[in-house]
């Protein structure tokens, strides 16, 4: 199975990279390798989308439910490299106002 | 903050608000005072500056003002909606959400430290006491229709922006209340989120969503659970085309009350907003979906669009246009006319044109904002063209000649100058409303504090001041008014006890009055005590003793502006106003303004400003004195009175001591100009026109001490004072013209007094130049000028010179009132000796008088005519017999000359009781001599008999008064006269 998510720890801060689009195919590896990142010690959690060009609404599902863990867990949680469409779909579903978003 | 936010737009947001604030205070004071009355449009109106300065603040992320704002927003709304009542304690919480939200644009880079926390609880609270708030509102209406399960409603509320919703409705559009699931309703359909959001875009706009987070516990459970979220969408569709274009179940999708909504965001009657509507269907900005500009300006069905729309969702990968034009329903031409139409709306959205924004809202181009410095210096310019255009006329003056048409362009510079310096010195008024605007809440609060009623009117807040003299205006009003409420006005106990009602009532009233603004602040407090007041003020060394008992009442009273009087411990004692009132009179006095107070214990006082309308050019008459000019500003001058040399004495008098003239029935204060600046007076000799000194010493005893001695032989210039003297011979400058008197009539407040010039010159429109430091302590001078020729004159300061002068009106006042008084008694004494009569003969050399007003009539009649029945003599009048009375029947008289052929009846009035006049009998006399009105006393001592009154001389003959109808009721004819 090849990669779906870079992961990457620094500074406390555990960075979650995406390899290609998050979307219905590879959302529930994606989903898995997350589960399996977040099992480190770690303060903070950043998505970056910058590779993430589409996100359906299963990715959007995955951001979704990523972000409730991270809350659940105490751990600081945004997105970065989001780029101007996918910012418009955030904002339609208010994203924006729960945890930080920020563009490409 | 963020960082895009320019400063100018920033700066124009903080103006803005600013306004808002100042509009917003006396709205929410108004709905205060009526309650549930209070008008719909007040509240309205609260509520859009309130709504205005939230997306001004969001817009410039001005998080804190933000907030706040609509926290207060979604209270207003429920007092607008009615679910909540206006109470005094709702006030205080948004009035202090008021302060804090000047406090924040204040400072507005620091808006965000402003502690907001207590005011946001208060008004969460009163929020949380009752109604629904304003996002519940929505979210109700927003909840699905019947048939929905509960997970189809987020529960979550709905952040509007009122703006947006106002622009949707004023589109026509209708709103709805939509929820899809992003598996079900997005994914499951093989569409993209991003292609969902371009599909709502598309038919109409989408207001708002909310994400039904909680639905998806964590990451374990995110793909299998289905994430719902709600929209609120605008669209011109109706609701199953909307169900249809969204591809989303009807069930889902929940129409709004149009006109609950418009009520609630636009508040505005739906009579008024569809009148607007019509009027003004171009104004109207359409949307900008193709859709709907093919419906609304192309006329396409929306069935048409619909089923293109179906077609384009059912896989059809041609663009909306294109399917209808396959479908005959439009041409290519009427599609590239909508897109160019779409085109342009957006170009037009995207910058509007300011054409675009006169046609939307027509009333901003009635109004500019201006720079007050940029005004301030075209003021400044103006006075140096009013200075230029002087000197220019002075310069030219008697050559208008020597270039043809000269004339007539001066005369139209001259007016052009003065039109411009009017027009940019209007620029320059405010109403004094912006003033008085703010005493509302400063009572109010005051009153509270206090635990008193005041009851604060104001009127005559339209009156315009310059913005100068507005601007330092605040600072004096408050003051007296703060004094109002704090010591003037009693409480409602003590009020009641005194007998007045329980409210208080302080009356702010600007009118204008002679050129001058009048500002008068009256209460109906406990007024001032004189004797406390004047009894601090000699302990306080504030007057002396002896000086105190010259004083009248008023007097005393304004003692309380004397530096030195107020302090604290006076305030409470005297119990009246004084806190710092000589700061506020040197304010006024600042502004060229003058203050007086008038007082009457336990019934009230009224302190009355007269201030100019503006302060930097003002129209003034040039005088001169001992060879100087100086302006007198016209708002002081009330007359200018010529005394000719020859009525000096009768006009000029001395009261204690001191010259005053006496104009019609007042007596005015008299100084020279000359003395009262200290300069060395001078006149200027008759034929040559030299100077000379002059050493008049009184005004009145107009020859001077040293020429009166000067006959002794003194030496030196006395000795040539006397040759002068000896060649002015008969010509005395008593009697001369030059020895005439030109005095000013200045007015004070209520006080006048005149002051003797040597010389009048022009009347001119003078700019004010603030004196220099050097002379800013004169108090004689208001500041300084220069004239059309380049001199520089000093500007005269009305009351600087009374008080140089040292003048008394108080003890004129007594000495006019003494007067009156004295004329009084002599008018009633000259009445009553002033007399009309008829001056009759008996004999032909006895004169005797009758008053006119007890004689009906004279006539004449024949000796012939006369008949005597029953030993009564009788003549036929007016067709009865009139029995005729002779005075040497009753009277020690001779009798008439028996050979007169015709005689004289005096008829006396007998006034019946309905007031009808009679003739009852007739006094036959010899002669009537004359009519006259006579002054007389009546020597009653010598004469006695029936009807004699007394006599006295006149026209040279002893003259007998009789009364008329004591006389005929002695002859046994009664009567009442």
């Amino acid at each position: 199975m090849t990669d779906t998510i870079k992961a990457a720890i620094a500074e406390g801060v555990l960075r979650l990279a995406p390899t290609s689009n998050l979307v219905a195919s590879s959302v529930a590896d994606a989903r898995t390798e997350i589960q399996k990142a977040l099992e480190s010690t770690h303060e903070a959690v950043v998505l970056d989308l910058s590779e993430a060009e589409h996100v359906d609404s299963l990715g959007i599902s995955l951001v979704v439910g990523l972000f409730k863990t991270c809350r659940d867990k105490g751990l600081a949680f945004s997105v970065e490299g989001v780029n101007q469409n996918l910012l418009r779909v955030f904002r339609l579903f208010k994203l924006p106002e729960h945890f930080p978003v920020k563009g490409a | 903050m963020s960082g895009f936010a320019d400063d100018s737009l920033i700066s124009d947001f903080v103006v803005e608000s600013r306004e808002n604030l100042d509009a917003i205070e006396p709205d929410l004071l108004a709905m205060e005072q009526e309650g549930a009355e209070v008008s719909q449009e007040i509240i309205n109106r609260v509520f859009r500056a309130i709504h205005s300065m939230k997306g001004g603040a969001g817009f410039l992320a001005f998080e804190s003002l933000k907030k706040l704002s609509h926290t207060m927003e979604s209270v207003l709304m429920r007092v607008r909606d009615g679910q909540m009542a206006i109470s005094p304690d709702l006030m205080d919480v948004l009035l202090n959400g008021v302060d804090k939200l000047r406090a924040m644009v204040d400072d507005i880079q620091a808006s965000d430290d402003v502690p907001i926390e207590e005011d946001l609880t208060r008004l969460h609270a009163i929020l949380e006491e009752g109604g629904v708030a304003i996002d519940s509102t929505i979210q109700a209406q927003a909840a699905p229709a019947e048939g929905t399960d509960e997970a189809s409603s987020p529960g979550k509320t709905f952040d509007l922006d009122a703006e947006s919703v106002r622009a949707a409705l004023e589109h026509g559009m209708r709103l709805f209340a939509a929820t899809a699931y992003i598996h079900q309703d997005i994914q499951d359909k093989g569409i993209t989120p991003l292609e969902f959001l371009d599909n709502i875009e598309s038919v109409g706009s989408c207001l708002d969503t909310q994400i039904d987070m909680d639905a998806l516990p964590n990451l374990e459970q995110c793909i299998e659970e289905d994430l719902a979220f709600t929209f609120l969408f605008a669209t011109v569709l109706e609701e199953d085309l909307v169900a249809m274009a969204l591809e989303l179940p009807e069930d889902q999708i929940a129409a709004l009350d149009t006109d609950a909504v418009k009520e609630q965001f636009i508040g505005e009657p739906e009579g008024a907003a569809a009148q607007n509507e019509a009027a003004s269907p171009a104004q109207t900005e359409l949307p900008h979906m193709l859709g709907q500009i093919l419906s609304e300006r192309l006329g396409v069905s929306a069935d048409a669009i619909h089923t293109a729309l179906g077609k384009q969702k059912q896989g059809y990968k041609r663009k909306i246009g294109e399917i209808l034009v396959e479908q005959g329903v439009i041409s290519e031409t009427q599609i590239a006319e909508a897109l160019q139409i779409q085109k342009d709306l957006r170009a037009e959205k995207a910058a509007p044109a300011p054409v675009a924004a006169k046609a939307s809202s027509p009333q901003v181009s009635e109004s500019l904002r201006v720079r007050v410095d940029l005004l301030t210096r075209l003021m400044n310019t103006a006075g140096e063209l009013v200075l230029g255009r002087n000197q220019l006329l002075r310069a030219l003056e008697g050559r208008e000649d020597v270039v043809a048409g000269l004339a007539a362009i001066l005369q139209n510079m001259d007016l052009v100058t003065t039109e411009l310096q009017e027009g940019i010195m209007q620029t320059r008024m405010q109403p004094i409303g912006s003033v008085f605007g703010k005493f509302t809440r400063v009572v109010r609060d005051m009153a509270r504090d206090l635990g008193k009623e005041i009851d604060l009117q104001v009127e005559g807040s339209e009156v315009e001041l310059d913005k100068s003299i507005i601007e330092l205006l605040g600072d004096p009003l408050t003051h007296i008014i703060r004094n109002c409420c704090d010591h003037a006005i009693e409480t409602p106990d003590e009020r009641e006890r005194a007998g007045k009602r329980r409210g208080g009532r302080i009356l702010l009233r600007a009118y204008h009055e002679g050129g001058q603004v009048n500002i008068s602040i009256s209460d109906d407090g406990r007024g001032i005590d004189a004797k406390r007041v004047l009894q601090k003020a000699i302990e306080k060394g504030v007057v002396q003793e002896d000086k105190a008992a010259k004083l009248s009442e008023r007097d005393i009273v304004n003692l309380v502006f004397a530096p030195g009087f107020s302090t604290a411990e006076v305030v409470t004692e005297v119990s009246g106003r004084g806190v710092g009132m000589d700061v506020v009179r040197t304010n006024i006095e600042k502004l060229g303004g003058h203050i007086e107070m008038d007082t009457e214990v336990g019934v009230g006082t009224n302190v009355l400003l007269r201030l100019p309308l503006t302060l930097a050019i003002i129209p003034s008459l040039v005088v001169g004195a001992s060879g100087q000019r100086f302006a007198v500003p016209q708002v002081n001058l009330v007359e200018l009175v010529w005394v000719r040399a020859v009525e000096v004495k009768d006009r000029i008098e001395q009261v204690h001591g001191a010259p005053v003239l006496r104009l019609r029935g007042r007596l005015l204060p008299l100084v020279r100009l000359s003395d009262v600046l200290n300069m060395p007076r001078a006149y200027a000799e008759p034929d040559s026109g030299a100077a000379h000194e002059d050493r008049r010493e009184g005004i009145i005893d107009r020859r001077s001490t040293v020429v009166e001695e000067e006959g002794a032989g003194e030496t030196g210039a006395a000795a040539e004072d006397a040759e002068a003297h000896a060649e002015r011979g008969a010509s005395d400058r008593r009697e001369n013209w030059r020895g005439d008197y030109n005095i000013l009539v200045l007015q004070v407040g209520s006080n006048r007094f005149g002051v003797i010039v040597d010389e009048l010159f022009d009347s001119e429109e003078i700019v004010v130049k603030p004196l220099s430091a050097l002379t800013k302590d004169c108090q004689c001078f208001a500041g300084a000028t220069i004239m059309g020729d380049g001199r520089v004159i000093m500007i005269l300061d009305a009351s600087g010179l009374a008080e140089e002068a040292g003048l008394h009106f108080s003890d004129l006042e007594a000495e006019e009132k003494r007067r009156l008084e004295e004329e009084a008694r002599k008018e009633a004494a000259a009445a009553a000796v002033r007399r009309s009569i008829i001056l009759f003969n008996g004999a032909p050399d006895e004169f005797f008088a009758v008053p006119q007003d007890k004689v009906l009539r004279l006539e004449r009649i024949e000796t012939a005519n006369i008949e005597e029945v029953g030993g009564r003599e009788f003549t036929q009048y007016r067709g009865a017999g009139l029995p005729l009375v002779r005075l040497d029947h009753y009277l020690s008289v001779n009798p008439l000359p028996p050979e007169a052929s015709a005689l004289f009846l005096i008829i006396p009035k007998h006034v019946q009781e309905d007031g009808s006049r009679e003739a009852r009998a007739g006094i036959v006399v010899s002669n009537i001599v004359d009519a006259v009105d006579v002054e007389v006393s009546l020597d009653d001592s010598t004469l006695s008999g029936p009807g004699l009154k007394g006599s006295a001389i006149v026209q040279d003959k002893l003259t007998v008064f009789l009364d008329p109808t004591e006389l005929t009721a002695a002859a046994g004819i009664e009567g009442d006269a």
